[in-house]
């Protein structure tokens, strides 16, 4: 055969349109303007705000090298987004790197919002396939045709997920009510 | 649906702002990508792996029973690297099982002790139950276990220590060679295999070749003796830095390697023969694969360790596969792991197979509550799945 495509760490470089940057954006702009949003989405999707922390880093690192390329993508963001749930899903990335700080698993902030908190709950009760679906939409605001490219999914699948994940997230919050 | 209620959105936001700000360092970052490329300088696949440490000791260990999650007896340390005069195991296995992985550990509590769990030196357990902690050369980065009892790595060199210069595949002053331990720790084949510019990895073993991934030409057969190389399945491009072949095996004339992205639902496997590279069969698991993917001797089978989310939790499970017709011929759960201040408590450590119907898995797990760093010979349990 001797064209054995290897699987890819990384989302395909065909994104949609630009809304994060410019192909002139600076790394470290875009780092200021965008960590703190992709690692709560990450946060959010996996469910463990250390790991996320690690994927964030991770992320931010591979796009650091190679911001030549990255910068000119259509959704930079998007790209950072996914190779970090990337990694943070890959068993082995995980088992062999993990080096978590030392806290708890959720951090609390400052002045804890109860309905956050209790929406973070229900959230986490979805499974991981539905809840990244709603982080794009949501946090990342992501059109449904963005989120199928960025997740590498059909538009049909992010509609169906979506549907399910937020009538799981209703009926979870309401028993938590 | 392809709208989002506006009631529910805010409940997200709100979702994500109760979780902690991001510590921004971009010097972090900048880091971390300059240790990425000094990884990747030396491999950058995972076959079958074992990081290995620097010191060695037999550490006997007793198993009263290899049926499903038996658990081992705790190790005691003993000062050399075999037991001359112990009976050989009956029937010797077709292959060794290595406890693969690095772990990880955490420090919960600022004035209190550090946990977790580490896989620590090369152990290799036995037939017998006992683990051998087999002594490495300095710089040993991967191993594979030939069944003649010869250990098969990659030992790195720094040339130029205390010489600061630029991480990546074009470093200089890195010496990477091709080790052959035998089995009494003796160094039958020292040499340098590094092209300058090029990752490198180590996928498998045989008596006769090593079988090594480079970067832009693909798998390539080394022969232990010789040096000789020959491409065997060209894959000259890699996709976003990472090189082909990932948690690969190689036996009887195949390879397996997971092709498909992370997933914790679906994880994508190919075998193909070495001889012309053409693709026997796609395997699929209902979930994210897990090192230690090990073709049987005959390679007729593959036996697939991975995991899926359970709630909060995730479930462990091996899979065995037909390598012909991709026909599930068996789905075990190994166990069930839960996060334990951030570390994954539990997970599967390697797995090696009896003869060509039967294979052993790792499966080891932190007590609750966890009290100290743990080695993952101290808390393994092999779990033993055959299929007809």
């Amino acid at each position: 055969m001797g064209s054995h495509p290897p699987a890819p760490a990384g989302p395909p470089d065909v994104l949609p349109r630009d809304r994060d940057t410019s192909s002139h954006l600076p790394f470290e702009q875009f780092y200021r303007d965008h960590v703190d949003r992709i690692h709560r989405a990450l946060a959010l999707s996996v469910g463990d705000t250390a790991v996320a922390r690690e994927a964030t880093d991770e992320a931010m690192a591979r796009a650091y090298a190679r911001w030549d390329r990255v910068r000119r993508l259509d959704n930079p963001g998007g790209w950072v987004f996914r190779v970090g749930l990337n990694w943070a899903t890959s068993w082995w990335r995980k088992v062999r790197r993990e080096r978590p700080p030392a806290e708890d698993r959720h951090p609390a902030t400052a002045a804890p919002d109860p309905a956050g908190l209790a929406a973070r709950s229900a959230l986490e009760l979805l499974p991981v396939s539905r809840r990244t679906v709603i982080v794009c939409r949501v946090l990342l605001d992501l059109s449904t045709a963005e989120t199928a490219a960025v997740l590498d999914l059909t538009e049909g699948t992010v509609r169906s997920r979506l549907s399910r994940g937020l009538a799981e997230l209703r009926a979870a919050l309401a028993e938590e009510e | 649906m392809d709208v989002v209620p506006e009631d529910v959105a805010e409940l997200v936001h709100r979702a994500a702002r109760a979780t902690a700000p991001y510590p921004a360092d971009l010097a972090t970052v900048r880091g971390r990508a300059r240790a990425r490329r000094r990884r990747r300088t030396a491999t950058a696949v995972a076959g079958l792996v074992v990081l290995v440490a620097l010191t060695g000791g037999t550490v006997p260990l007793l198993v009263g029973d290899h049926r499903p999650a038996a658990p081992l007896a705790a190790p005691s340390p003993s000062p050399s690297p075999t037991v001359p005069g112990s009976p050989p195991p009956t029937p010797a296995p077709a292959q060794r099982l290595l406890l693969s992985g690095d772990g990880g550990t955490v420090r919960p509590h600022r004035a209190g002790p550090e946990i977790g769990l580490i896989g620590g030196a090369a152990d290799e357990l036995r037939s017998d139950g006992s683990v051998v902690r087999h002594r490495v050369p300095a710089g040993w980065q991967e191993t594979v276990a030939l069944p003649d009892g010869r250990l098969v790595g990659l030992k790195l060199t720094d040339l130029m220590p205390g010489v600061r210069r630029t991480d990546g595949p074009d470093v200089a002053g890195l010496s990477i060679k091709l080790t052959v331990l035998s089995a009494d720790g003796r160094v039958e084949v020292s040499r340098e295999i590094r092209v300058r510019g090029q990752a490198l990895g180590l996928a498998g073993a045989d008596a006769r070749y090593a079988y090594l991934v480079r970067d832009g030409v693909g798998l390539v057969s080394h022969e232990l003796t010789t040096g000789r190389e020959k491409t065997l399945i060209r894959v000259p491009t890699k996709v976003d830095g990472e090189l082909p072949f990932r948690e690969a095996d190689v036996t009887a004339g195949r390879v397996v390697s997971v092709t498909g992205p992370a997933d914790m639902t679906r994880c994508q496997l190919d075998v193909r023969r070495l001889a012309g590279g053409s693709r026997l069969s796609r395997l699929t698991v209902a979930g994210d694969c897990a090192p230690s993917v090990r073709l049987s001797p005959d390679g007729s089978l593959v036996a697939v360790p991975y995991r899926r989310p359970n709630g909060r939790n995730l479930d462990y499970r091996l899979a065995i596969l037909d390598t012909a017709t991709g026909q599930l011929r068996a789905d075990q759960p190994l166990g069930t792991a839960s996060p334990t201040y951030g570390l994954t408590g539990g997970g599967t450590w390697g797995a090696a197979w009896v003869d060509d119907t039967t294979v052993r898995v790792v499966w080891a797990q932190l007590p609750d509550p966890p009290r100290k760093v743990y080695r993952v010979a101290e808390l393994a349990r092999v779990v033993t799945v055959s299929v007809q």
